[in-house]
């Protein structure tokens, strides 16, 4: 065994989470089964007031965030949203009011605010969006290189061009003109390692994987992508913790709950358009059809609490009806999947290992989420922790809209979380009123 | 070290070189949501600062104020958009900019960033070894800092020097097998030359 001074630092860091990470694992696996279903509660009264306080003051350390907070608006409200929650009349009001005065041009938060509205829905807060306006500066912030900048003279990368095509898509703007060439500088930030950097040569990292495949998608571009090499990077990203890292042989964070999570929302459904089945595990047993097809193993692990074995079983991975086009429609527009039912697929990464991670070590027992053991909370990991969260109860489901069995739903039913949209995280149901919106305007 | 650069942090309001000046407050409409509790110097200073930006003024106290402004949020992008435009309507001497950029080479922002690559191309060639020297040196506190490795990237394409990364990748590799970055790095020197 080596001393710990001649381990490198990657390894020095990552035994000392591991160490902080195993120890609440083995302390709750020694609970009796009634505290281990208090731990594994999602604390959604306290989540809901701390969330809500932050809508209404933060304190002087928040000095820093000044340009971003429509970002803190969407962090907040989006988890809101998630528990299945409401914010006062009142408060909404001020919100649509405060986010229509962002006075400063800049595509992160644009993203943030237009999310925002569309995540308080309605006829007010999705009205209150100028999209004449928007689309012009859309075109501004393109590069001639194909890549969008965050502002004016800023800096081009893959975040940038999630944010102007996620917005431009939701609000039913998108074009050619701001399509052309994003899908080549996106390919060109593919790296060696399968997942996608912010600029062309640098690292493969979760938050700009999920940034550059949705955008692949939403321009129809995705299969350009090699998205076996992308698949392959990401599922060695989830670590023994249970949680993502955001890179190769850095630390687990919660946030990646999202990123890295969400990546699989993303590939389920191009799976699931495109014909192709996926390989049958286990005994690859199941009439195909769109019955309810559940794990014929029963396993232990969503009934009893948790007894070591985190894995659902792989006997049901057939898919129901094929899809009868591929186009890019599919894929965005949920409701084409309706037809699924109960259809189930067998996620690729382990969902309830995920899910433990963010119960025990990124839930905070009084409210928010956090990075990880030993950081503060904060609503950036709140609402990534959350949304994640989401995207693992339903990752057996071929149709997102599907109440999920409880198997599927770490801890008490009631941890069920609002389904989202993987492309632009927000709730299902904004999205659908959204669309409905936008595409009527 | 430029003492003109350096006003102490004292009132705005109480110093004469401001008199003419009528502070602009942060307008947030009647009923503020995610409201911050500034502190009195970050307030006065961005009111100050939003004075300056509406008139466009272009003057030495403007660059003093964005200096400032920096200090205290450096994520406000717009007060580093404008200290470029200043910069460059006062035709500063970039080498002294450099210089303070990178005293305050801790500040991780993307802003900062940026508006150093602005700077790094203004000088050119001769402020390549200064550059990468600097990066260097931010890596051996955080070796796998995602903004100084594409900083790095940034500065070898624009101004040369992929011959001596691969001694640079094998040495950070020796401390660490397992950074990633210094992986990529290697991997990326194909890409670019």
């Amino acid at each position: 065994m080596e001393s710990f001074r001649s381990l490198t630092v990657t390894q020095r860091d990552q035994i000392l989470v591991e160490q902080q990470v195993f120890d609440i694992f083995k302390t709750f696996y020694n609970l009796p089964p009634s505290s281990q279903s208090f731990m594994l509660e999602l604390q959604r009264e306290n989540h809901v007031e701390y969330l809500t306080k932050g809508l209404t003051g933060l304190g002087p350390s928040f000095c820093v965030l000044d340009a971003n907070r429509p970002w803190i608006c969407y962090w907040i409200l989006h988890s809101i949203a998630l528990l299945d929650e409401f914010v006062d009349p009142e408060l909404e009001d001020n919100t649509i009011d405060f986010l229509s005065r962002c006075q400063m041009p800049h595509l992160a938060t644009t993203y943030a605010a237009v999310n925002s509205l569309v995540t308080l829905g309605g006829e007010k807060a999705l009205s209150s969006i100028n999209r004449e306006k928007l689309y012009m500066f859309l075109r501004q912030m393109k590069d001639a290189s194909g890549g969008f900048r965050m502002h004016d003279g800023g800096e081009i990368d893959v975040r940038a061009c999630y944010t102007a095509i996620s917005v431009a898509s939701l609000l039913n703007i998108l074009d050619d003109e701001l399509v052309q060439n994003v899908g080549n500088y996106i390919l060109s930030c593919q790296t060696y390692e399968g997942g996608i950097s912010g600029e062309p040569g640098s690292e493969a990292h979760g938050g700009y994987t999920f940034c550059g495949l949705a955008t692949m998608i939403l321009i129809n571009e995705v299969d350009s992508l090699d998205l076996s090499g992308l698949t392959d990077w990401v599922v060695f990203r989830q670590g023994v913790e249970g949680g993502f890292q955001g890179r190769t042989n850095k630390l687990v964070d919660g946030c990646y709950s999202f990123w890295q999570g969400g990546i699989f929302a993303l590939l389920k459904r191009l799976n699931s358009t495109k014909e192709v089945k996926p390989i049958p595990l286990g005994d690859g047993e199941g009439s195909g059809e769109e019955s309810p097809q559940t794990t014929t193993s029963s396993d232990a692990a969503g009934e009893e609490g948790l007894n070591g074995d985190l894995s659902l079983g792989g006997s049901h991975s057939e898919i129901g009806d094929q899809h009868n086009t591929s186009s890019q429609d599919n894929v965005i527009d949920i409701d084409h999947n309706h037809s699924k039912g109960h259809a189930n697929v067998e996620p690729l990464f382990n969902s309830l290992a995920l899910q433990q991670y963010i119960l025990l070590c990124s839930q905070e027992l009084n409210g928010g989420l956090r990075d990880k053991p030993g950081k503060s909370r904060d609503h950036y990991h709140t609402c990534y922790c959350l949304s994640g969260l989401s995207v693992c109860q339903r990752s057996w489901l071929e149709d997102e809209d599907s109440p999920p069995l409880p198997r599927a739903v770490l801890g008490p039913y009631s941890n069920l979380l609002e389904p989202i949209h993987p492309l632009y995280n927000v709730v299902l149901d904004r999205y659908r009123e959204a669309y409905e919106f936008f595409t009527k305007s | 070290m430029d003492s003109r650069e350096d006003d102490g942090g004292e009132p705005l309001s109480r110093m004469a070189e401001w008199r003419d000046v009528t502070p602009l407050p942060q307008d947030d409409g009647p009923n503020p949501v995610v409201p911050i509790a500034y502190k009195e110097e970050f307030r006065e200073t961005m009111d100050y600062f939003r004075a300056i930006y509406k008139a466009d003024e272009r003057s030495p106290r403007a660059l003093r104020l964005t200096r400032r402004a920096i200090h205290l949020n450096p994520g406000n992008y717009t007060v580093w958009h404008f200290r470029r435009l200043v910069l460059e309507a006062l035709n500063a001497d970039l080498d002294e900019e450099l210089d303070f950029l990178q005293r305050i080479a801790n500040s991780n922002s993307k802003n900062y960033q940026h508006h150093r690559r602005w700077v790094v191309e203004r000088l050119g060639a001769n402020a390549r070894a200064k550059e990468l020297n600097l990066i260097k040196k931010i890596l051996s506190i955080d070796a796998k800092n995602y903004h100084a490795w594409s900083h790095r990237q940034w500065v070898l394409q624009a101004l040369g020097g992929w011959e001596d990364e691969l001694d640079y990748c094998q040495q950070l590799l020796e401390e660490d097998i397992f950074n990633n970055s210094a992986w990529n790095q290697f991997s990326a020197r194909h890409d670019f030359t």
